[in-house]
């Protein structure tokens, strides 16, 4: 009896034991209802003053959620942004990539990073109700934000998941793209280079122009993406402010919009032309354009750095025009910023938004001119129009579906290049795969 | 005067057993008990865990019906993966004991290589196993050669069981990888078999062939079976199988749910070797 008696202690005293170490989180679990949502901390205040921020306060250490680690942050952080924050902030990084997972497992320790690089999407800040619409402190400090990138800020606000237009963050280096051509291949061939900005179609017709064997090389006029099936290849349908699936609902819209099906006859056109698309697999992996045989690519301005390898003797006859547009003057591929975000668990949100406001400021240098970019100061750029990558509109799509990622039209592209191109078939065909995918992402969510 | 209380010597000794049971009780409780139990829990939740708390949304038997019915995801990994452990499981058993039995003879640099046999259960940890793979160490050499592959490519090339054959000779460096655990069962197995029966059974002029039928196998059944389960189990939680990264997402709740699923899987299938198993021997003990 007493032995059952003593078991009975041991056991009561480990429940206890149990019970109190996870009061802490009993405390802090069950739904939340008291907790103000995101909504209600967008709202901006009516009649907020502006202020300045006072760089002889006192010193605040600002945390920054930064994935790449303490080296690069120094390197790119650190270093880059030097003299762009004010003076009486210090920052510190915390080095965990804004994913979901890593970013559970932040919170279970209790760490609370002030601003966060947002590289990975918006979702998992969103999914954690960590992130802080910044309206009220860009009222609050009186910031203009139509001196960056305008683009950017209303995808930003397109990005709002409340749908209130609320500005979700800050740009840091705008992605944007250019027509990058090789002159020796258009001399090669007879083509005058071009001198502005073309349409699909003029390009389509060069690119015929220049697609044949000369000296037993296989010389081609135009690339997108590596082997013309990678993500640049999508620069065209990214042109249109459409929405590849129904913000609400995530119907997929692809086969509906005329856009979409316009895009695919232009690849069509693209594909058809004999020998402009290379069948080998092996060319799927890679970029031609950087081998030499290509006239003409769309890609990212540093490109011109990591694609071609930095050889001096390759990059000589390497330049550049505004990316190409459907019609003269129209909207050019839709650009995105990753963007830092204000955490709304932050106990120095003042701090952290003049440490993103600093940031954007300084990101937002002229990139040809800037000493930041290193289009200013390194020579491979030397000589060439890099102004070209910043020359066009971009599209903005009216909101942002968090579904679009799920039509994956650009792994589609080899099968279509492939097939016998018949346009409402893949089109239908991709339709019902994406249908399968959003499904199951809808019945995951809460 | 108050009677002074004395326990008695069995109340102590019980104590006694309770303190030294203790440690590993609270230890269980914290790190397994509660774990399973909340696990359970968060199967039937959506969790999330914020800055300032964790968050709980009941949803039901949503993970499991979507794990089940709703999605292929599961049975993607689990099929092709419960094809290969099909193959790799007599396979690593069968080389395990023949191992075994192999080292319990008497040569030289016994000791050696009884080490080296268990020697990767000690240093291989699942990243290592996968760098390994990754090179491209884990096949046989001689089966890399044309004339091997080209006939595999010929004969199995990518039918349903034919993928799950060559990934298991594709990975085979594998089997002598997860045999450590196996071969010193084994090994301990075959030391109970006594000398006398091998002496008598050499008497009556069996020759080794026969005593390994009639002796060494039928006293080693139960040590097959432990084996068995070992590998079974090993291999159904091994850090590479597609299923356990499957059930590492960041939903906590699905990952929950999975892990019950694939819980009660290795279960029903542990079964079913049991089964069979307990079939097998009855059949052979009414034979002998």
């Amino acid at each position: 009896m007493k032995t059952k008696k003593a078991l009975s202690f041991l056991l009561v005293s480990i429940m206890i034991l149990l019970a109190a170490c996870g009061q802490t989180n009993q405390g802090a679990s069950g739904n939340d209802s008291s907790s103000q949502s995101p909504s209600e901390s967008s709202k901006p205040s009516p009649a907020i003053e502006t202020v300045e921020w006072d760089e002889n306060g006192p010193e605040t250490t600002v945390k920054v959620m930064y994935p790449w680690g303490e080296d690069n942050f120094k390197t790119f952080v650190l270093d880059r942004y030097e003299g762009a924050y004010p003076k009486n902030i210090t920052l510190e990084c915390v080095c965990i990539a804004a994913e979901l997972k890593p970013m559970q497992e932040m919170n279970a320790k209790g760490i609370v990073p002030d601003i966060i690089f947002a590289g990975f999407g918006i979702d998992p800040l969103v999914e954690l109700e960590m992130y802080e619409p910044l309206d009220e402190y860009v009222q609050k400090y009186g910031v203009n934000v139509d001196q960056f990138n305008k683009a950017v800020i209303a995808t930003y606000r397109g990005m709002d998941p409340d749908k209130k237009q609320g500005l979700i963050g800050l740009p840091t280096f705008v992605d944007t793209v250019g027509l990058i051509y090789n002159k020796e291949v258009f001399d090669k061939f007879g083509v005058p280079y071009p001198t502005g900005q073309l349409t699909w179609d003029e390009v389509a017709d060069l690119a015929v122009k220049m697609t044949a064997k000369r000296d037993g090389i296989q010389y081609r006029g135009l690339e997108l993406g590596a082997g013309f099936t990678g993500g640049e290849a999508l620069k065209p349908l990214q042109e249109f402010e459409i929405n590849w699936t129904d913000p609400e609902t995530g119907e997929v819209l692809i086969d509906k919009l005329p856009e979409v099906k316009k895009y695919f006859e232009q690849m069509k056109k693209f594909y058809s032309m004999p020998d402009l698309y290379n069948k080998d697999p092996e060319a799927r992996g890679r970029y031609q354009f950087a081998e030499l045989t290509v006239a003409m690519t769309v890609s990212y301005p540093a490109f011109i750095r990591w694609g071609m390898g930095g050889d001096p003797d390759k990059l000589k006859n390497i330049d550049a025009v505004p990316v190409p547009v459907w019609e003269a003057g129209g909207t050019g591929p839709n650009v995105y910023s990753h963007p830092y975000m204000l955490n709304k668990y932050s106990e120095n949100k003042d701090a952290g938004f003049q440490v993103m406001l600093g940031f954007a400021k300084a990101e937002n240098e002229d990139p040809v001119t800037s000493p930041r970019y290193e289009f200013a100061t390194n020579p491979v750029y030397e000589g060439k129009n890099m102004k070209a990558f910043w020359d066009y509109n971009p599209a903005v799509p009216p909101v942002i579906s968090k579904y679009d990622k799920l039509v994956d039209i650009e792994g589609s592209l080899k099968d279509f290049a492939e097939s016998d191109m018949n346009i409402d078939e893949h089109l239908r065909k991709l339709k019902e795969e994406s249908e399968v995918k959003i499904k199951e992402a809808k019945s995951l969510e809460n | 005067m108050a009677k002074k209380r004395v326990l008695t010597t069995r109340t102590v000794r019980n104590l006694e057993g309770s303190l030294f049971m203790a440690p590993w009780l609270l230890g269980f409780i914290m790190f397994l008990g509660f774990p399973l139990v909340f696990s359970v829990y968060m199967s039937f939740n959506t969790l999330k865990i914020l800055p300032n708390k964790m968050k709980y949304n009941f949803v039901g038997l949503k993970y499991y019906h979507e794990i089940l019915f709703g999605s292929s995801a599961l049975y993607d990994e689990l099929i092709p993966y419960f094809q290969e452990v099909i193959f790799m499981v007599p396979v690593i058993v069968i080389f395990a004991l023949l191992i075994a039995i192999f080292l319990n003879q008497k040569l030289p640099g016994r000791l050696v290589f009884r080490a080296l046999f268990f020697l990767p259960v000690i240093f291989s940890t699942g990243a290592v196993l996968q760098g390994f793979m990754s090179q491209g160490e884990g096949g046989l050499g001689f089966i890399q050669g044309d004339a091997i592959n080209g006939f595999m490519d010929t004969y199995l090339a990518d039918s349903s069981w034919g993928k799950p054959v060559k990934a298991v000779l594709e990975n085979f460096v594998m089997v002598l990888w997860y045999s450590g655990v196996q071969i010193l069962i084994f090994l301990a197995g075959r030391q109970t078999i006594p000398v006398s029966a091998y002496e008598s059974a050499r008497i009556d002029g069996a020759s080794p062939w026969e005593v390994f039928w009639k002796i060494t196998l039928p006293a080693m059944s139960p040590f097959i079976l432990l084996n068995l389960i070992y590998t079974v189990v090993d291999m159904f939680t091994f850090p590479s199988n597609p299923v356990i990264n499957l059930i590492n997402s960041d939903n906590y709740g699905y990952s929950s749910a999975l892990a019950w699923i694939y819980f009660i899987i290795i279960l029903v299938f542990l079964g079913i070797i049991m089964l069979i198993y307990s079939r097998v021997n009855r059949g052979s003990s009414r034979r002998r």
